[in-house]
C-alpha cells in the first residue's frame, strides 16, 4: 500500500511517516498540491491522505479537480478547520473519510489501510490477535495452531474486526467493507456472521457495543 | 409602534368625507329651504290671483257654492286655506271654523294647531273683491326636508362608492411596500443574497439599496467571524495536533517510569487543550452562526450512531461502556450541525463524567409530536442546583483534578437548545444511577 500524504505541517507529517513506516507502509510526503498531477496520484498511490488547510492550493480545490477528472483513488481528508462545517463540505465533493486534527495515528492507519483494501490494493498478510492468527492470503484462521473452519464471510468479518482492533466498527461499516456501497444485506447479516465466529473461536474476542456495532478490544 | 400609512391615509380620507358631507348637508338644507320660500310666495301669490280672477268672473251668489268643496285634509290640517272677502264682508272661508283676516289687516302668518300658513292677499278695486290664500309651510318644510335626504343619500352613495374606490386604490398603491416586507421577512436566515430592485417601485428603490447595502455588511460581518473561527481552528489545532502525534511515536517501553509518566502528562495537556478549543470553536459558532445554518432532512439516529462512534475511542480509554437504544431510523428537519454540537456536548459530558467503569445510555425515542433523547449515566449525577449552577458558562462539573472540563458544553448547549426550541430536560436515571439529561422537540 503506497499513501500520499499532502501535509504542510512538518510536525505532524514526520510523525505520520514515523508510524506508517514502523507498520509497514511506504509514505511519500508532499508540502503542497500545487504541482501535483491526476496522472501522478492515479499511477503511484493506493490512497491519498489530504489536508484541507494547505498554504497554497486549498485541499478541497485539489480534491474538486481530481474527482471531476475522473480520479477514484481513495482520498482521506483530515484538517483542523472547524468540523461541523469542513465534513459535509469535504465528503460532498468526494472525500472517502474525514478526520479531525488531533487524530490518533491509529486511527488513520487502520483507515488509510480500509480504504486501500477497498481498491484491492492491500498485499497478504498474517494478522495475530491474542492466541489467534488469520492468514488474508489463503483465508486460514488458527486458535493456538489450530485450525478454525470459518465461512469466506464470516472470515471477511473476523479480518476487519482484527486489522482494526480497538476499533468501533459500526454494522454499516461492516456492511460497507462486505458488500460495497452498491449492495443492500440483509439486516441481521452481520449478526449471523458474528454469532459464526463466536460460534467458532468463543464469545471473548469480539465484543458487542449496544446499538453501535462491534470490536475486538486491544490486548493490552 | 406608530400606526400603519394604510390606517393613516384611511382615516384622514374618512374624516375629510364626513366633514364634506356634513357641511354639504347644512348647504344644501339652506339653499334648498331659501328656494322654498321662495317658491311658497310665488306659488301662494299666484293662486290669490287665480282666485281673485275667478272670484271676480263669477256671480257673487255662486261663488260660496263653488268653492264649497273644502280644502284637502292631512292628518286634521289644511295644506292651503282660501278666504274671499266682498268688501268687508266674507262671502267664503275655508275651512268655516277659521278665522282668516281681512286683507286689509295685511297679516302675513297665520297659524292654526302646530301649522303656520303663508298668507297672500289680492285684490280687485273694480268688484271690491279681496281674496286670502294661505299655503301650510310645513308642506314647504318636508319638501325640502325630502329634497335634501334625496341629495345628501345621493352624495352618501356616491361617496361610500369613492370610498371602497380610495381604499382599493390606497391598498393597490401600498403593494409593493407589503410585498418588499414579505421577501424580508421571509427569507431563510442564511439566504443573505441582495433583493431585486427592478423588482420593485421607483419610490422603494431608496429602501431596496439600503437594505442591499445591511445585507452586504452583515454577510461581511458573518464571513469575517467564521473565517475567523476557520483559521483560528486550524492555528490551533495544528500544533496540537503535532505533539499528539509526535508523542504517539514515542517508543514509551523504552523510557523509564519517570520520562513515561511526562509523556502521559503531555499528551493529556493536549488532549485537554484540544477539548477546550473545541468547545470555544462550539461557542464562537453557535453564537455567530447559529442563525444562518440551514435546516436540512436526516436521521437523527444515524446521527447519534456516528457521534458515539466518534466519542468510542474516549469511552473506551475511560473503560466506559457505552450504548444506543431506541429507534434505528427517525427523520427530522433541523439545522444538522447546531444538533451535532449539542448532543456532541452531551455524549462526551456524561463519557468524562461517570468516571471510570462507569455506563453511559443513549436513548432516542419517538414523542406524539417530536423526539427524546435521553443521555443518562451511572455517574454521581448533579443536582438541579448545582445544574443550574453548570449551565452557566465556565462552570467546571466535577472537582476531580483527572476530569478536565470547564462547563462550556453545557451553557452552549442549553443555548443551542433554545434556540433550536428544543428543551433540555435535568434528571436522575433510574436504572443506571446518574445523571439524565433530556433533549425534547417541542
Amino acid at each position: 500500500m503506497r499513501t500520499l500524504l499532502i501535509e504542510d505541517d512538518e510536525v505532524i507529517a514526520d510523525a505520520v511517516r514515523s508510524h506508517f513506516r514502523k507498520n509497514g507502509i511506504s509514505l511519500d510526503h508532499l508540502t503542497d498540491c500545487i504541482d501535483l498531477s491526476l496522472d501522478d496520484v492515479e499511477r503511484d498511490f493506493d490512497v491519498v491522505v489530504l489536508d484541507l488547510g494547505l498554504p497554497q492550493r486549498s485541499g478541497l480545490d485539489f480534491l474538486k479537480t481530481i474527482r471531476l477528472d475522473g480520479s477514484t483513488v481513495p482520498v482521506l481528508v483530515f484538517t483542523a478547520l472547524y468540523a461541523v462545517t469542513a465534513r459535509v463540505e469535504a465528503l460532498n465533493l468526494g472525500a472517502d473519510d474525514y478526520l479531525t486534527k488531533p487524530f490518533d495515528l491509529d486511527e488513520l492507519l487502520a483507515r488509510c489501510r480500509a480504504l486501500a483494501r477497498r481498491r484491492g490494493q492491500v498485499k497478504p498478510a498474517v494478522l495475530t490477535y491474542k492466541n489467534l492468527t488469520l492468514e488474508t492470503g489463503s483465508c486460514a484462521v488458527r486458535k493456538d495452531g489450530k485450525m478454525i473452519e470459518l465461512t469466506p464471510k464470516a472470515f471477511q468479518v473476523l479480518r476487519i474486526l482484527m486489522e482494526n482492533y480497538g476499533r468501533l466498527y459500526t454494522k454499516a461499516m461492516i456492511e460497507e467493507q462486505l458488500y460495497g456501497w452498491d449492495r443492500e444485506a440483509e439486516s441481521n447479516t452481520v449478526e449471523v456472521f458474528i454469532s459464526q465466529i463466536r460460534r467458532q473461536l468463543g464469545a471473548e474476542y469480539v465484543k458487542t457495543v449496544r446499538g453501535l456495532g462491534y470490536l475486538m478490544p486491544s490486548p493490552s | 409602534m406608530s400606526q400603519p400609512i394604510f390606517q393613516k391615509t384611511f382615516r384622514r380620507v374618512l374624516v375629510a368625507i364626513v366633514l364634506s358631507t356634513a357641511l354639504l348637508f347644512v348647504a344644501v338644507t339652506l339653499h334648498v329651504s331659501s328656494e322654498f320660500k321662495d317658491e311658497l310666495r310665488s306659488r301662494t301669490s299666484h293662486t290669490a290671483q287665480i282666485v281673485l280672477s275667478l272670484a271676480a268672473a263669477m256671480p257673487l251668489d255662486t261663488i260660496a257654492s263653488d268653492f264649497a268643496e273644502q280644502p284637502i285634509f292631512v292628518n286634521d290640517e289644511l295644506d292651503y286655506i282660501i278666504a274671499i272677502f266682498q268688501g268687508d264682508t266674507p262671502i267664503y272661508v275655508s275651512p268655516s271654523d277659521l278665522a282668516i283676516p281681512h286683507p286689509s289687516s295685511e297679516t302675513s302668518q297665520l297659524h292654526r294647531g302646530a301649522h303656520t300658513y303663508y298668507l297672500m292677499h289680492e285684490s280687485d278695486p273694480s268688484t271690491a273683491l279681496h281674496v286670502t290664500v294661505g299655503l301650510s309651510k310645513s308642506e314647504a318644510f318636508f319638501s325640502s326636508i325630502e329634497i335634501v335626504l334625496v341629495t345628501v343619500t345621493i352624495f352618501l352613495v356616491a361617496t361610500l362608492l369613492m370610498l371602497g374606490l380610495t381604499r382599493h386604490a390606497i391598498r393597490q398603491g401600498l403593494r409593493p411596500i407589503d410585498q418588499l416586507a414579505d421577501a424580508v421577512s421571509q427569507r431563510a436566515p442564511n439566504r443573505l443574497g441582495h433583493l431585486n430592485p427592478d423588482q420593485s417601485p421607483t419610490e422603494l428603490q431608496p429602501i431596496v439599496l439600503a437594505t442591499n447595502a445591511l445585507l452586504s455588511r452583515l454577510k461581511d460581518a458573518l464571513e469575517s467571524e467564521r473565517a475567523f473561527a476557520a483559521n483560528a481552528a486550524h492555528e490551533l489545532r495544528t500544533p496540537l495536533a503535532g505533539i499528539l502525534a509526535q508523542s504517539k511515536t514515542l517508543k514509551l517501553e523504552d523510557m523509564d517510569s519517570d520520562a513515561q509518566k511526562t509523556v502521559a502528562l503531555i499528551q493529556s495537556s493536549a488532549e485537554r487543550s484540544t477539548r477546550q478549543v473545541q468547545q470555544l470553536l462550539d461557542h464562537a459558532f453557535a453564537h455567530s452562526q447559529a442563525s444562518v445554518v440551514p435546516f436540512t432532512e436526516f436521521n437523527l439516529a444515524d446521527m447519534l450512531r456516528r457521534l458515539m462512534t466518534d466519542a468510542f475511542p474516549s469511552a473506551l480509554k475511560l473503560d466506559v461502556e457505552v450504548e444506543l437504544k431506541g429507534l434505528d431510523v427517525f427523520e427530522v428537519c433541523l439545522p444538522e450541525t447546531l444538533l451535532e454540537i449539542i448532543l456532541r456536548n452531551l455524549i462526551d459530558n456524561a463519557i468524562k463524567y461517570c468516571g471510570t467503569g462507569g455506563h453511559v445510555r443513549v436513548t432516542l425515542e419517538a414523542q406524539n409530536p417530536g423526539f427524546q433523547i435521553k443521555v443518562e449515566d451511572s455517574g454521581p449525577g448533579l443536582s438541579r442546583q448545582d445544574f443550574e449552577h453548570a449551565i452557566s458558562r465556565f462552570e467546571r462539573l466535577g472537582d476531580d483534578a483527572k476530569i478536565y472540563g470547564h462547563g462550556l458544553g453545557l451553557a452552549i448547549t442549553r443555548d443551542l437548545c433554545e434556540h433550536l426550541n428544543l428543551s433540555l430536560i435535568h434528571g436522575r436515571s433510574e436504572q443506571l444511577g446518574g445523571l439524565c439529561l433530556s433533549v425534547l422537540s417541542v
